[in-house]
């Protein structure tokens, strides 16, 4: 689906035509994380097997529910994807995810605002939230990680302040219950485990793979994220790249805030403070091969790794893992992936 | 020869007392039950809970998945979602907001699982969503008890001010809380203040701490949730207001030393034990032989200092 910093790399197509399939194969970017997104599945067939049916993974309402929760991660991790590999993180999407499912609930129930305005001014939201990350990181020099830890904070704010509920003068969660046609377009379900999440996921994934490989832009995020002076030395205007980098990173977080909301008909003020959602996406992308550095990344690599992470944290509860330990399994097969890709990648590399 | 009758004998109980269990076993149908815990791994407030469930499942032999939500009511529809798919028997969300899993637990209910919700209940009780039965405190009420004994014990009346800080102020059990303590509050004139403090001891301790230097008028705390009881006397102490009248809710062992040492009023001990306990062995009469399930109030006890001493002796078990 997608490509890489390598692209920029002299030589990258002189033996394209001489190699087998399989040594392309090796040398597709997001490779390792497919390898170990397919291994694990394999691994969870073969349990279903042994267990004759009796392990749930493959049932249609399980994979309903992946299909329903990966999306959320997944469409939050691209935007976070993309960003780092330009060369800046976001911490405060999870904040932007439920500002933004606020601002829709609120005008549409509370103001009346026709559901179109109210949605539109939901991402809204989310792509200015960004473009304040951006320029104070980009034009006010501050390191993008203490800029968005600051926005995190006043987006908790901005939550708690705008969930508060006249009659009882105390935090309140909102409903979202727009009209049954838009409810089937952004999360009905279309045919067995497959939702319109899925379709919204693809959607937004092969947009992000047209920024990243077929754009003009893409080349720039990469070329700003592995080396922004030289970036600038051959004219890429490195403030403007990383402005809708962090734009495109705040739409998707309002986007997938608004789709969890219509699911859910709900949204909570305490999710922005215990969701760890801003944490999942930047693991979910680094486990998907996005470098930390910036300037190297794969579309495809920060959906998987997304759905490994939702995956793995689905299989322990179809496991009965002890609750106990729940956190520290799924932080475990994390670092371990992690580290697998790191490996693979390196003996791709050479 | 007595000693030979007492082998005998006894070697006759162990092999009837085996075939019995053999039996009992062929007669106890599995019951499989996944048990979802709304918040966050570790917090004290839980661990009787769990240890009620864990304790319940031994005793009636059923297979017991207990799982946290994390806060995250999207989560907590999963996995209710994911008992359904695993074929569990029952599920025992908390409906921690009002609407976010009417689905799911309908979902569930069509699917034949019997669902109790436990711990937190929708605004609207069994008719808010369509589980079978609840077990867990009436906030209100307990609201109410926990703020006439503030206002008996230190005799607030008319210009006293009160902080009611709570983990998360939006949640139905913060709601109803404050509502049943403003009830008591109103019948002496007493006026209150509600202060988000979040899980972490730490900074609900700051918070709480700001809040009354912020206003140096408040003259009492209640703490409606266990973080908030816990430290209203840390964070009074810290800034000079040692003896500020406080009580709360909940049980840990910090709250009771300082109910038993005089620095706490009192707590409404809602029974998180139970709340663990009861559900699942409801789960299991009622898969077994279909006797129904009843909601439950659990919690409607108030300790001070007076019966404190078996809440502090058996905290984190069952207490």
């Amino acid at each position: 689906m997608s490509e890489t910093g390598a692209n920029f790399l002299p030589g990258r197509y002189k033996h394209e035509h001489d190699d087998t399939v399989l040594q392309r194969l090796k040398r597709y970017p997001a490779i390792n994380i497919v390898v170990i997104y397919g291994l694990f599945l394999v691994g969870l067939a073969i349990w279903t097997i042994a267990s004759r049916g009796e392990f749930a993974f493959f049932t249609s309402l399980n994979l309903s529910v992946l299909a329903q929760q990966i999306p959320i991660t997944a469409i939050v991790a691209v935007g976070v994807g993309l960003l780092m590999v330009s060369g800046e993180f976001d911490i405060s999407v999870a904040a932007t995810f439920t500002f933004a499912a606020f601002i829709a609930a609120t005008l549409l129930h509370e103001m009346g605002w026709p559901l179109a305005v109210a949605f539109t001014a939901g991402i809204l939201c989310g792509t200015i939230i960004g473009a304040i990350n951006a320029w104070i990181t980009c034009w006010l020099g501050i390191p993008s990680f203490i800029a968005t830890i600051g926005m995190m904070f006043f987006g908790r704010g901005l939550v708690r302040w705008i969930s508060i509920n006249p009659a009882t003068n105390l935090p309140d969660s909102a409903k979202f219950f727009p009209n049954e046609g838009f409810k089937a377009a952004l999360t009905g379900q279309l045919a067995g485990p497959v939702f319109a999440q899925l379709i919204w996921l693809i959607a937004v994934a092969y947009a992000g793979h047209l920024i990243l490989n077929r754009h003009r832009l893409g080349n720039h995020m990469f070329s700003a994220g592995g080396n922004a002076e030289a970036a600038r030395g051959v004219g890429v205007r490195v403030r403007r790249v990383k402005l809708l980098a962090f734009m495109i990173c705040g739409a998707t977080a309002a986007f997938s805030g608004i789709l969890q909301a219509t699911r859910i008909s709900e949204i909570e003020p305490s999710y922005v403070v215990i969701s760890g959602l801003e944490l999942k996406a930047i693991a979910a992308v680094v486990v998907g091969g996005v470098a930390l550095a910036g300037g190297r990344g794969t579309i495809l690599g920060m959906v998987l790794g997304a759905a490994l992470i939702d995956t793995v944290d689905n299989v322990l509860v179809l496991a009965s893992a002890p609750e106990i330990l729940f956190k520290g399994f799924l932080g475990a097969i994390i670092i371990l992936a992690v580290i697998v890709n790191s490996v693979l990648g390196r003996r791709q590399e050479s | 020869m007595i000693s030979h009758a007492r082998r005998v004998l006894a070697s006759s109980s162990i092999v009837l007392a085996a075939f019995s269990v053999q039996v009992s076993a062929q007669e106890m149908e599995e019951v499989k039950v996944t048990f979802i815990q709304h918040c966050c791994s570790g917090a004290t407030f839980f661990l009787p809970m769990q240890f009620g469930a864990e304790e319940a499942a031994r005793i009636f032999d059923v297979d017991l998945t207990y799982v946290n939500a994390d806060g995250d009511a999207a989560r907590h529809s999963n996995l209710i979602q994911t008992a359904i798919a695993e074929g569990q028997h029952a599920v025992i969300p908390t409906i921690t907001v009002p609407d976010a899993l009417d689905d799911a637990v309908q979902q569930a209910v069509d699917a034949g699982l019997i669902v109790i919700a436990q711990n937190i209940d929708d605004p609207d009780g069994g008719d808010g969503n369509a589980r079978h039965a609840f077990v867990g405190q009436d906030f209100i009420a307990s609201g109410q008890i926990i703020g006439r004994k503030m206002v008996e014990t230190h005799g607030l009346g008319e210009g006293d001010h009160c902080l009611l800080p709570v983990e998360f102020p939006e949640l139905t059990y913060a709601i109803e809380r404050a509502q049943g303590v403003q009830i008591a509050l109103d019948e002496a004139g007493v006026t209150s203040e509600v202060v988000g403090t979040g899980t972490v001891d730490a900074e609900a301790t700051t918070i709480i701490a700001q809040s009354l230097i912020a206003n140096p008028n408040i003259s009492c705390a209640i703490g409606l949730g266990t973080t908030p009881t816990t430290t209203i006397p840390d964070a009074a102490a810290e800034v000079g207001r040692d003896g500020l009248p406080n009580g709360g809710f909940d049980t840990n062992p910090k709250i009771m030393e300082n109910i038993l040492a005089g620095i706490t009023t009192g707590t409404m001990d809602q029974q998180p034990f139970w709340q663990g306990f009861l559900p699942v062995m409801f789960a299991a009469y009622e898969h077994r032989y279909g006797l129904r399930m009843v909601d439950f109030d659990t919690g409607n006890n108030l300790i001070d200092a007076e019966n404190g001493q078996k809440a502090l002796d058996w905290g984190g078990t069952y207490r």
